[in-house]
């Protein structure tokens, strides 16, 4: 099982920098544009709240695998229009697609982290903020937004693990992640245990972030003993 | 005012505890417990929180385990065997602190579940035998509520008819009014005194002094996990001899 | 348009029939995962909450490998695992003979695997969210252990697990999707099917993603109406 990490290492290392630079790239894109979003989607009752729950509702009730394909061969079969508009580079990228069919995909659900967030901030603290005459951009930054970023940590770490492990499904549109190195290892020699190296790569990424936020949310014990 | 004693047979123990001792881990929470309970007494257990007065009837009925000591209920010996366990737990009633009435039926089916699967009682029988209970706790037109909808006065005293219902021959009470709004803990004493009258032996976990007053043969004082003093209700308020059963009593009277 | 809606027409010249069955392969496989998956999430919380420490680290790694693999790794791993494993087992005993495993089948025992990992935790946080003093409640009314699971704690649990387990039924819906890859001719592979012939792909991938957009729906509107009906009688505590 060691001889296939060793003999294609930099097959598994090329592999290993797209699994992780896709997750990290869309969980961040996703994230700056989630904040709106999910802001504006907490207002409900307003036109704007329900256009984005009814994108959240799509995104969340089809299948991640349906996107990146519909992405991928569905708007790639407008090439010529694509290229008119000078896009083409981009949706003929398998890479590309995956990149923005997993952002598009991650948006939705932390949009609604966010809308969690922010609604579940306690109003009660705009008065005691102005008592001690805190501005209301102050009572924002150094209230408000403390606590929002703080309940939304384990959450955000969740969606994190899940991207991950949903970025393996980009090697169906055949980029060369974790999943689709092993595919093609696969392919070369017929042999099962690349998927258990591909596995132990998932595996070990996942525990890592994993330490990762439990350091981060470490920091916030006093949310627990509210 | 004193009860007469309905106990036909003295020598009879309920319940009986030798050199009971648990450990939380490294805590020490009960030290070498010995309790005699004769048929029909009434005792009531009092002591600081923390003392292991819960933890000590929670015993009796193996919802504590414990790592030395002998416990026998009418006449069986509490082991870790699950068969003997529910034998002995049909002898033994309990109301707790929370009611813990089950939420998802009805106050009759409350009543019912232990004699129906416990020991196989068929439903008219279980039945009628709850309807006889809620009425002595005055609640017969509650039957078909869920606990729900019932105030806590009232589903205290459902849990007493509750555990009434298993025809127990000792009821272990863990501070049954504790949890109760003031305005409703007469309600329940109410129905204590009554079964107290009526010769059930009982153990009672209470801070409701009053009651010990009233209706107690003993009154066990508990501090830091042993049994500190023990007397006869006057003798205890009245003339209480360790320095720790006064200290309590000037707090708590 | 026209030209289009007419690729979903029923006969030789649709695909709306293959469509169809490959959808009713998909429900098939999701509904018959569903018992699999519900009683291994029991078995694992049980096996996770035991008093045995060895067999609550076997229960741990079980969860933290399920739930960290992407499911389609999992698949594929059972898939041509299973296979390997069954073939070496036949030809010890029967040489110059082939079973070849289903990828139905592989895809049950994937799914299974990989969402009792997450529902044993649903099943967890409900018996704590019914609480230990109904169980000695139960206890202290002489039900046995058996007893006092099934009339007195299960009944309550539900109450807690059908949100969650509604959400997990979703999850499982979409991820029968990945089916696909190991071969299965569900909906996803039958669209595949149509497009290398119509040269539509955008077309199809829409109505694909629309038929579980609707399945969605249809499962939210089924939840409410089963949550309704479970918190019928119950009256929380005021």
């Amino acid at each position: 099982m060691l001889t296939h990490l060793t003999d294609n290492l930099d097959i598994w290392t090329l592999g290993f920098c797209n699994t992780v630079s896709l997750t990290v790239l869309s969980f961040i894109i996703a994230f700056v544009v989630a904040i709106p979003m999910g802001v504006a989607r907490s207002h409900t009752g307003t036109l704007i709240s329900k256009i984005i729950y009814g994108y959240i509702y799509v995104i969340r009730g089809t299948p991640l695998l349906v996107q990146i394909f519909l992405i991928y061969y569905g708007v790639g079969q407008f090439h010529s229009e694509l290229k008119a508009v000078g896009l083409w580079w981009f949706f003929r990228e398998g890479y590309y697609c995956g990149l923005l069919a997993l952002t598009l995909n991650s948006i939705a659900y932390q949009a609604e982290i966010v809308r969690g967030a922010v609604m579940a901030i306690p109003h009660s603290l705009e008065e005691a903020g102005a008592s001690i005459s805190l501005s209301r951009m102050k009572i924002y930054r150094f209230v408000h937004i403390p606590i929002a970023i703080a309940r939304m940590m384990p959450a955000l770490g969740n969606e994190f693990v899940l991207l991950l492990k949903a970025s393996s499904l980009v090697s169906v549109i055949s980029v060369e992640d974790v999943l689709g190195q092993a595919r093609y290892l696969f392919s070369e020699t017929l042999d099962l245990s690349v998927f258990y190296v591909a596995a132990i790569n998932y595996l070990i990424i996942v525990l890592v972030a994993e330490a990762v936020m439990r350091k981060l949310e470490a920091r916030n014990t006093w949310l627990a003993l509210r | 005012m004193e009860y007469p004693q309905v106990n036909e047979n003295p020598g009879e123990m309920v319940v009986s505890i030798s050199g009971l001792n648990k450990w939380f881990g490294d805590l020490h929470v009960l030290k070498n417990i010995d309790l005699e309970v004769a048929k029909g007494e009434r005792i009531v257990i009092a002591g600081p929180s923390g003392s292991g007065k819960s933890t000590l009837i929670r015993c009796i009925n193996f919802l504590e385990k414990y790592q030395q000591g002998e416990i026998v209920v009418n006449g069986i010996t509490l082991t870790d065997d699950h068969k003997t366990i529910e034998e002995v737990r049909r002898e033994v009633g309990m109301v707790f602190q929370g009611f813990n009435l089950f939420p998802h039926l009805t106050i009759l089916e409350n009543c019912t579940l232990g004699p129906i699967r416990g020991f196989k009682l068929n439903k008219e029988k279980a039945s009628q035998t709850a309807m006889h209970f809620l009425e002595k706790v005055n609640i017969p037109e509650q039957a078909n509520k869920y606990p729900g909808q019932l105030s806590g006065g009232q589903q205290q005293r459902v849990a007493i008819a509750r555990s009434l219902c298993m025809n127990p021959d000792v009821m272990l009470f863990d501070e049954p009014t504790s949890a109760l709004d003031p305005e409703m803990v007469k309600e329940v004493l109410d129905i204590m005194v009554d079964l107290a009258k009526e010769g059930m032996t009982m153990l009672c976990v209470t801070h409701e002094m009053g009651f010990a007053k009233e209706v107690a043969d003993r009154v066990i004082f508990m501090d830091k996990g042993q049994i500190v003093e023990q007397n006869k209700p006057v003798e205890f308020f009245t003339n209480p001899q360790h320095e720790r059963t006064k200290l309590f009593l000037k707090q708590i009277l | 348009m026209l030209e289009l809606t007419t690729l979903l027409s029923f006969g030789d010249n649709g695909w709306g029939d293959e469509l169809l069955k490959g959808l009713g392969v998909t429900l098939v496989l999701a509904f018959a995962t569903v018992p699999f998956a519900l009683i291994f999430s029991f078995l694992v919380a049980w096996v996770k909450e035991c008093p045995n420490r060895p067999l609550r680290i076997v229960g741990n790694i079980y969860t933290t490998v399920f739930r960290s693999l992407p499911e389609i790794l999992t698949l594929i791993i059972i898939y041509y695992q299973l296979q390997s494993f069954i073939n070496s087992l036949t030809s010890a005993i029967m040489p110059n003979f082939s079973v070849s495993i289903s990828p139905f089948a592989a895809g049950m025992v994937a799914l299974t695997l990989v969402y009792s990992a997450l529902g044993c935790e649903i099943v967890r946080a409900a018996y704590r969210a019914v609480g230990k003093g109904q169980v000695e409640a139960a206890y202290s009314v002489s039900l046995s252990r058996s007893n006092a699971f099934f009339y007195v704690i299960l009944p309550q649990m539900w109450q807690h697990m059908l949100p969650a387990f509604g959400n997990l039924w979703l999850l499982l819906l979409k991820g029968t999707s990945l089916v696909s890859i190991i071969a299965l001719n569900d909906i996803v592979r039958y669209t595949n099917m149509a497009i290398a012939t119509t040269k539509e792909p955008f077309f199809f991938y829409s109505v694909l993603a629309l038929v579980f957009v609707l399945l969605a729906f249809i499962s939210g509107k089924a939840q409410t109406a089963i949550e309704k009906r479970a918190n019928g009688n119950m009256v929380r505590e005021r």
